[in-house]
């Protein structure tokens, strides 16, 4: 990416006032969101102002390119690096429209009775394509089949017919940085996190982490969850699923992750969360795969 | 066409798309009809004559009215979901077979879709926005190797040569130009 940067030949320059990205931290920042928006369940919070700067970016990029000599070996690597910025955003952009598509009265509906305050999950041009939806789908119910129904049934609520989004779907998510302050009290039996602190054990100086031999030699607290800081008696309770979810999608020290094939061998344990002491892993696939260990959560 | 109440019907869910069914869609309308008129009558004997009697049947009438509509709109709303899928799959210009299948509203849908999308995409940035349903899959080389399977004639590359599409003719040709013209069905991508 430092090639980049010396082919844009100019300064790093994020288009929102506050924060100066480079352009690699804007790429990193898409990707998240982008992994964010696939993995979730519903419609999360519009990024327009990155979208926006990585179509600038892209066309920056490709004037650059015009005016750079031919057969150069720089041309086609960034041609390439173009090229998959450029799926990458149209994959993040896709996905967003077809959540919109999918549970277009939900959205509608949430975004009518927000209050001024809060930010907009659509961004003003999606907006208007959701409404335009909307719109489309009625006329032609009403015109093909709903007119010719007797009169008390000629209408459908669509916030009934249309599914809602299943936030109560399993997600894994793989925490990137320490995290202090987390937890929460439980509320009842059904809402514990099953398998979430399984195998954990006391690290010197507090803390939790987890028994895996092959990390040791990864900073201490990055961790699976979000209980890296937890002293051992509040690690006792069980995490709410909700307050999880809040984290793992506003959260930017953890993201969802995609599933491995390691993930699908591990079994599901079910039972309350055991208390931080030196236990012997029940399941040794934990133990030894490769890739930061990753966790399975319902979200509600 | 989803079976109704009473009338018989396919049972099964068709996957491929098919014709639209007008004179089935005819059939479950004109029953609930029937339906609503017989619920009608008895409600207006039952509040008249105050038989109470009527009013399991004017219910389970009702139910079957309901259900009528549900098997409907959900017919229709699946059907708009496969049309909503041509228009990512084949582009703004459906060939003439899919045409047929589809009813007068259907299309009428679809040009108002297609005109939203267009909206939006061309709202995304820059002077021409992005194209979205472009780069359906990550890029795996710049340049890849393709087979013609039909005369397509002159084809432009960007740095302004022409390329001869002839039928069974292989060219290597940047990818980006070419994934229209693969999905359109008139290159081939040769995996080798």
């Amino acid at each position: 990416m430092a090639e980049e940067a010396d082919l844009l030949g100019q300064d790093s320059d994020g288009d929102s006032e506050e924060v100066v990205l480079t352009p690699a931290e804007l790429i990193d920042r898409l990707e998240q969101a982008w992994m964010n928006e696939k993995f979730a369940p519903e419609l999360l919070e519009n990024k327009s102002e990155i979208v926006e700067c990585v179509m600038e970016q892209l066309e920056h990029m490709e004037e650059n390119l015009k005016r750079a000599k031919k057969g150069d070996l720089k041309v086609s690597i960034h041609q390439m690096e173009m090229e998959r910025i450029r799926f990458v955003l149209s994959s993040y952009l896709r996905c967003r429209l077809m959540k919109i598509e999918k549970f277009f009265p939900h959205i509608l509906e949430k975004e009518k009775t927000r209050r001024e305050e809060e930010p907009s999950i659509l961004s003003p041009e999606e907006f208007v394509f959701a409404k335009e939806f909307l719109a489309n789908t009625e006329t032609y119910l009403k015109d093909t089949a709903l007119k010719h129904m007797p009169p008390n049934l000629q209408k459908v609520d669509l916030m009934r017919t249309v599914p809602k989004p299943d936030l109560d779907a399993y997600v894994f998510l793989r925490v990137k940085e320490r995290q202090e302050n987390i937890l929460v009290e439980p509320e009842s039996d059904e809402q514990r996190v099953p398998f979430l602190f399984q195998g954990l054990r006391d690290r010197p100086g507090g803390g939790l982490t987890a028994l895996d031999p092959i990390q040791n030699r990864r900073t201490p607290g990055c961790f699976w969850g979000h209980t890296a800081n937890l002293k051992p008696e509040i690690t006792t309770r069980e995490m709410r699923p909700w307050d999880l979810r809040r984290h793992i999608f506003g959260n930017p020290a953890c993201h969802p992750v995609p599933r491995t094939a390691a993930i699908s061998t591990v079994p599901w344990v079910p039972g309350p969360w055991r208390s931080a002491q030196s236990i012997p892993l029940t399941c040794p696939q934990l133990c030894h795969s490769s890739q930061n260990q990753q966790m399975m959560l319902p979200l509600c | 066409m989803w079976s109704t109440a009473r009338s018989g019907g396919p049972e099964h869910r068709v996957l491929r798309r098919q014709d639209w069914q007008e004179d089935g869609l005819r059939q479950v309308l004109e029953e609930m009809k029937a339906l609503y008129e017989q619920n009608q009558s008895d409600v207006n004997e039952a509040k008249s004559s105050g038989r109470g009697d009527l009013i399991p049947t004017i219910k389970f009438r009702h139910c079957s009215l309901l259900r009528n509509q549900r098997c409907i709109v959900a017919y229709l709303y699946d059907r708009l979901l496969r049309i909503r899928a041509l228009r990512w799959e084949y582009g703004s210009v459906l060939p003439s077979a899919l045409r047929f299948h589809m009813s007068a509203e259907e299309m009428d849908w679809f040009n108002r879709y297609k005109k939203s999308l267009a909206t939006y995409m061309r709202s995304l940035g820059g002077d021409e926005g992005l194209d979205i349903t472009q780069d359906m899959k990550p890029p795996k080389s710049l340049y890849i190797e393709v087979r013609c399977l039909k005369d397509y004639g002159e084809f432009e590359v960007e740095d302004g040569t022409s390329v001869l599409l002839k039928k069974n003719s292989q060219h290597f040709l940047p990818r980006w130009k070419c994934e229209q013209l693969i999905r359109q069905g008139i290159l081939e991508h040769v995996l080798s």
